[in-house]
């Protein structure tokens, strides 16, 4: 497959997972929640990516994946929430790395 | 005209920063008059996270008392009926857990959780409850240890569809 189009394909799907991650969040006072875990999981995934580049010298390869990777682990607290596990101080580490 | 990698990538970085921006707005935008005006502390989902852990005040002559852990609701009279309807299913609460309702009309023949009226705010000031983005009563719920202390304070427009968040801050005691 050409590089455009696989490019394509993968940005297409990290917008979909984003969007579904998104809307897991139903209470419109939760949704800057979705934002915070991004924005912090995904500046972790791009220190991983600029790490990888500098250290094996070639393309990251899905790049989307360490997003919603980073993603998914910042919002663990919120995940256990919905599992009824309230949060805790100590869950912070989750959006600290 | 030549694009360079660099330009390249500050154009992808530009794309990606105003989507995101306009998300965030969008997100903001919709907000209502009963929402805490710092929306990251309505249903922050942990303990002390708003407000000192301070004593609560009596809201009847028994509840909160030494020992039990009581959770005070504060509503509108729009959310009283849902409310007292949703507290009165099984299992909607502990059954260890003291359950007061305090802001609308007290009727307590017809309901089997207790409910106070706070006609000046007295009692919603007293929890340190968070003013609304309107300035009008609070909506939310206080919940207190068994030691007396107000151990979490939120405001929530959807409290009565939303018992089940106030049982994982009540597990969260334990």
């Amino acid at each position: 497959m050409n590089r455009p189009v696989s490019w394509l394909r993968g940005a297409a799907v990290t917008l979909a997972v984003e969007a579904l991650l998104y809307v897991s969040y139903p209470a419109h006072e939760a949704r800057l929640h979705w934002f915070t875990s991004f924005f912090v999981g995904g500046s972790v995934a791009l220190i991983g990516m600029t790490v990888y580049v500098a250290q094996e010298n070639r393309r990251v390869p899905l790049p989307g994946m360490w997003v919603i990777l980073g993603h998914v682990v910042a919002m663990f607290p919120d995940l256990l929430f919905v599992a009824g596990i309230a949060h805790r101080r100590w869950m912070d580490v989750s959006s600290a790395t | 005209m030549r694009v360079t990698p660099a330009v390249r990538a500050l154009v992808t970085w530009l794309a990606i920063a105003v989507v995101l921006g306009v998300a965030l707005l969008a997100a903001r935008l919709h907000t209502s008059g009963l929402d805490d005006p710092d929306l990251a502390m309505q249903r922050p989902g942990y303990l002390d996270a708003v407000g000192p852990q301070s004593a609560a005040p009596l809201v009847t002559g028994s509840i909160p008392a030494s020992g039990h852990i009581a959770v005070v609701f504060f509503v509108r009279p729009a959310q009283q009926k849902p409310l007292l309807a949703a507290l009165s299913r099984p299992h909607a609460l502990p059954s260890d857990v003291d359950t007061v309702v305090v802001g609308g009309p007290a009727n307590l023949s017809e309901t089997a959780v207790a409910t106070v009226t706070d006609q000046d705010g007295t009692l919603a000031e007293g929890y340190d409850m968070p003013e609304p983005r309107d300035s009008g009563y609070p909506v939310g719920y206080a919940v207190v240890g068994p030691n007396g202390l107000i151990r979490y304070r939120t405001l929530d427009p959807a409290v009565a569809t939303r018992l089940g968040e106030v049982r994982t801050m009540l597990r969260g005691l334990k």
